[in-house]
């Protein structure tokens, strides 16, 4: 339970906001008159908690008989709670005693009850689900991509949330801007370092992930970059799949470096080999399930079992799956990266980036991020939010026709391998039924006749489209040896199993039998 | 009433009292140019509702969340100001209705109020036609109105086809509007409203608009400019006694380029004799509220504030512009190869005098670099060629920088050929009336330098 407010029962809320107010600056968010509880409240913003300041509106109002009897102060401390009465029902069943069995309405049409004081120490407790409060993901996910972490805004009740394409934020007044700059109290100053909507998108996908906070970045990239150099130091070293989108090998290979990160390679389906790269300097651990283009599949838990003994932490890129399959905190990672540019927006119109994890690691995450500078557009945010309604659904029919894709190509007698997780043929096939909902919307395959059939087939298509990135509408077709892997030599695409003709192919959400018909008449012309 | 929505009607009236002493208190006391960059958003406002964000946030949403039902009843019975759904209202389109009407108002004693629509065209029709309605029950109750023949070719054949063709309702045109008599002698007790476009697209006419204001209101009936080429930072009907300001706001006001948006500013107690007293006292909110409500031409939250960021430079613009567009004006001039340029900012046209009465840059004399009232003309102009229609083409199809397209108001220099293009659909005979000849080209001078869209006119004339 989160405290949301404490309570202080007052004779004049214009009086004492001149203390509240004008001599503490606590921020007023609403004055607002409860007639059915004979009441005015005032709520003032003290960082995450809120001060309500209560004013009787009659003499046989509760709280004039509490001034009455006990003088102004504190009256109660309220908790927020998912689910108001399956709280009401749970605390009863541990004996205490209630005021309100039922609920009753609260400030901003939220719903309220309070325990008897003579269960808790004297201490008057309300309980408080708000009006719209997030879902908290009790709720199922397709529930969640579409209500969680999202309400009406509060001031235009606009239910979309309006996107804060800002610069800049004003402060009330000097003192306020200090606060804000020492992180004293919560708000705005710049949108490099925090935006409402961008803000908004952090703790929907923190929420989808099961991840208690998260941070957005201007790309994937950005993401993993910031998450490495905010964990690890010069002269320490990262411990890394080998089998990683080529954006990401790159980074690892190329850049950390020259800031004196070591990155070590390891085929972390090996769990000897996995164990063995790490040590004392490793910092941080990180895998790609499924990776990109293979499709390899890591278990997530095992890994995790073993970085967790050593003190690193795993830190994984679930792009190709998105919390709709699979929730790698759930099976204990640490840190979970996304590029949001592929399913998350899922219209090809965006580039995004994501890092979710515990509190107190995103909060480091973004001490760190906010002096980089790799933020987010607000548009490209809100972009992001409105993809994430539909990412349910669309991660249905990604699957199904990746399915049907895969199991065509895996009988055509021009194609020599599909790598799909959901074949029982692919290696990583049990463990991906383990970890996964389903497989995803990827697929590899490798044409007989090697690269130059390869690249005959990618010329032929005509509904798929040769592109890189992933995770579209539109079906996409690329090459990975001379495309989104060409940071591989020749002979790490080997090591990876990356053969010179593999194809990789993402499953758009056109009519899966058109999608067929188009690799048909390719293969047909090699 | 119950006392619940008795509660959000008295908060209401607080936040309104507020928000008018604002206005009136601070907001119409400032220059046109901080009243274009700021409008109505206060720095109260964005930090007590909008996170403190500095721009005005992007309310990407349909519709609006209710607390409760008494909220809600409130709402929809218009006694609260709320927006419901954005067809109806929205809190982005809000500041940009705001900003258009203080500075339509500008200069005006009393208060005006905007309805943003989709399109200039919509507001064209939503300015129009709340008097184009029968006011008894005689099936034989004819209706007309009087219109300047030189408008764009799309609200011509709003006016000719839509109005007169499929309703009946009759457009008397003015073919020399700067004779008021000619205008005096159209109107008859159906007449419902005068309407002018000035300047004109393509062919820059110009008339003494107070003098049909005046002639207006001596009928019983309102004035209604289509003011899209001056803007208001050159022009304000309103402040000379206009009832009714139209603006296709697509062109100069967002010069960007991004996007369509149009508006209707209306003063208060407009002149009108319709018997609805609602629509006389404040039209811009009637025709939001009701035929708008129910017509549904509404605008898009994400282009009124693409379009507010483009307004907040208005006067600077429209300046840089003028003074380009009159350097080009004068190169077309003295050339061997133009017939006649159609710009009024030149001394030798002959509405150069009329113009230069009534199209000043707003706060000229509060500019430094002027200090004294400063007459401007605009970015558009329009010229024919000694060569005729071939000649013209010849020209038109070898301009390299500039762009082939209809439009207008670009911070892009862009040239049209309206008989085949803009003012196509009206047909040889009208494009007569209104003057539009086929070797007429417009041409809408941008922000680039001067010198280069000179040079590129001038390798396109010597083709020509």
């Amino acid at each position: 339970m989160n405290l949301n407010h404490i309570g202080i029962a007052v004779r004049s809320i214009e009086e004492q906001l001149r203390l509240w107010h004008g001599v503490l600056g606590l921020r007023i968010r609403s004055v607002e008159d409860l007639a059915e509880q004979k009441v005015r409240l005032a709520m003032l913003e003290a960082g995450a908690v809120t001060i309500e300041l209560l004013e009787p509106l009659t003499a046989d109002s509760p709280i004039a008989k509490f001034i009455a009897k006990r003088g102004e102060g504190l009256h109660h401390l309220s908790f927020e709670v998912p689910d108001i009465n399956q709280t009401i029902r749970a605390l009863k069943n541990r004996g205490l005693q209630m005021i309100d069995d039922v609920p009753r309405k609260g400030a901003h049409g939220s719903s309220i009850a309070f325990v008897h004081p003579s269960s808790t120490g004297g201490v008057l407790i309300e309980l408080c689900q708000e009006a719209g409060i997030t879902r908290g993901g009790t709720m199922h996910i397709e529930t969640d991509v579409v209500h969680g972490g999202q309400h009406p805004d509060k001031w235009t009740g606009a239910l979309a949330p309006p996107i804060y394409q800002t610069s800049t934020f004003a402060f009330r007044d000097a003192d306020h801007g200090a606060r804000l700059f020492k992180g004293e109290e919560a708000g705005h100053i710049y949108t490099r370092i925090s935006n409402p909507t961008i803000e908004l998108l952090a703790a929907k996908i923190a929420l989808l992930e099961s991840a208690e906070a998260g941070l957005i970045f201007a790309s994937g990239l950005a993401s993993i970059f910031n998450v490495v150099v905010a964990t690890v130091r010069a002269g320490e070293n990262v411990v890394s799949d080998d089998t990683i989108y080529g954006g990401t090998y790159t980074l690892f290979r190329n850049v950390l470096p020259r800031l004196g990160i070591e990155v070590i390679f390891v085929d972390a389906t090996d769990p000897e080999r996995f164990a063995g790269a790490i040590n004392e300097r490793t910092k941080l651990a990180f895998i790609e399930t499924p990776a990109n283009p293979t499709l390899k599949i890591i278990d997530i838990a095992a890994r995790a079992e073993q970085t967790r003994s050593r003190g690193v932490p795993l830190c994984v890129d679930n792009t190709f799956a998105t919390p709709c399959l699979q929730r790698p905190i759930e099976h204990g990672a640490d840190i979970v990266v996304h590029s949001a540019t592929k399913y998350f927006g899922g219209h090809g119109d965006i580039i995004g980036g994501v890092a979710v994890g515990r509190k107190d690691f995103i909060q480091g995450l973004w001490k760190y991020a906010k002096d980089v500078g790799a933020s987010i557009s607000p548009f490209n945010a809100w972009l992001i939010l409105r993809g994430l309604k539909t990412l349910a659904v669309r991660m249905e029919r990604h699957c199904a026709n990746a399915r049907k894709i895969a199991d065509y190509l895996d009988r055509h007698e021009k194609v020599e391998k599909v790598y799909y997780p959901g074949l029982e043929s692919h290696p990583g096939h049990d463990i991906a039924c383990h970890q996964m909902r389903d497989f995803g919307g990827m697929i590899g395959f490798d044409v007989k006749g090697g690269k130059e059939a390869g690249k005959l087939m990618m010329n032929s298509v005509k509904l798929c489209t040769l592109a890189v990135s992933l995770g579209d509408v539109d079906t996409l077709i690329e090459h990975p040896g001379s495309m989104t892997h060409s940071g591989y030599s020749e002979k790490e695409l080997l090591e990876c199993g990356i053969k010179p003709g593999f194809v990789r192919l993402s499953a758009g959400l056109e009519h899966v039998d058109d999608i067929i018909a188009d690799l048909n008449q390719a293969l047909d012309r090699i | 009433m119950n006392n619940g929505v008795q509660k959000y009607v008295d908060e209401a009236r607080k936040h309104l009292a507020e928000r008018s002493r604002y206005i009136k208190n601070e907001v119409r006391k400032w220059k046109f140019d901080t009243i274009a960059v700021h409008g109505a958003y206060s720095v109260k406002e964005a930090i007590e509702n909008n996170q403190g964000s500095i721009i005005e946030p992007i309310y990407m949403s349909s519709s609006q969340a209710f607390r409760d039902s008494d909220e809600m009843e409130a709402a929809l019975a218009y006694l609260i100001p709320s927006w419901t759904y954005s067809r109806i209202h929205n809190p982005s389109i809000g500041y940009l209705e705001d900003t258009l009407a203080l500075l339509e108002g500008y200069g005006f004693d009393g208060e005006t109020g905007c309805c943003a629509t989709s399109s200039g065209m919509a507001a064209i029709a939503s300015a129009t036609d709340p008097f184009l309605v029968k006011r008894g029950t005689r099936s034989d109750e004819k209706i007309n109105f009087v219109s300047n023949a030189q408008i764009y070719g799309g609200t011509f054949q709003q006016f000719s086809i839509r109005k007169m063709q499929e309703r009946g309702i009759e457009c008397r045109w003015v073919v020399e509007p700067d004779n008021i008599d000619e205008w005096a002698s159209r109107i008859d007790g159906d007449t419902r409203f005068l309407f002018g476009e000035l300047p004109s697209n393509p062919g820059l006419m110009f008339f003494d608009l107070k003098k049909v204001i005046d002639l207006a209101h001596e009928n019983g009936i309102p004035a209604i400019f289509d003011a899209t080429i001056a803007t208001p930072a050159l022009l304000r009907p309103i402040q000379l006694g206009a009832d009714i300001v139209i603006h296709s706001v697509t062109k100069t006001l967002t010069a960007s380029g991004f996007g369509m948006a149009g508006a209707v500013i209306a003063r208060r107690n407009i002149v009108s004799n319709i018997d609805s007293e609602p629509m006389k006292e404040d039209f811009a909110a009637y025709i939001k509220l009701l035929p708008n409500r129910d017509i549904g031409w509404c605008l898009s939250p994400f282009q009124a504030i693409l379009t507010l960021n483009d307004i907040r430079t208005l006067r600077s613009k429209v300046d840089v512009l003028s003074q380009n567009a009159m350097k080009v004006a004068r190169f077309l001039n003295g050339h061997a190869k133009i017939s006649q340029v159609n710009y009024l900012g030149l001394e030798n046209h002959p509405l150069y005098e009329v113009a230069s009465k009534y199209l000043w840059l707003v706060d000229a004399e509060h500019d430094e670099h002027y200090r004294k009232a400063v007459n401007r003309y605009g970015h558009l102009m329009s010229f024919q060629f000694k060569g005729g229609v071939t000649a013209a083409r010849k020209f038109f199809d070898n301009l390299k920088r500039i762009w082939r397209a209809t439009d207008l108001g670009r911070i892009k220099s862009v040239a049209t050929i309206p008989a085949i293009s803009t003012h196509q659909q009206m047909g040889e005979d009208l494009r007569d009336m209104a003057n539009i000849p086929a070797d007429l080209v417009r041409l809408c001078i941008g922000a680039e330098h001067p010198d280069d869209m000179i040079a590129d006119l001038e390798q396109a004339l010597d083709k020509a």
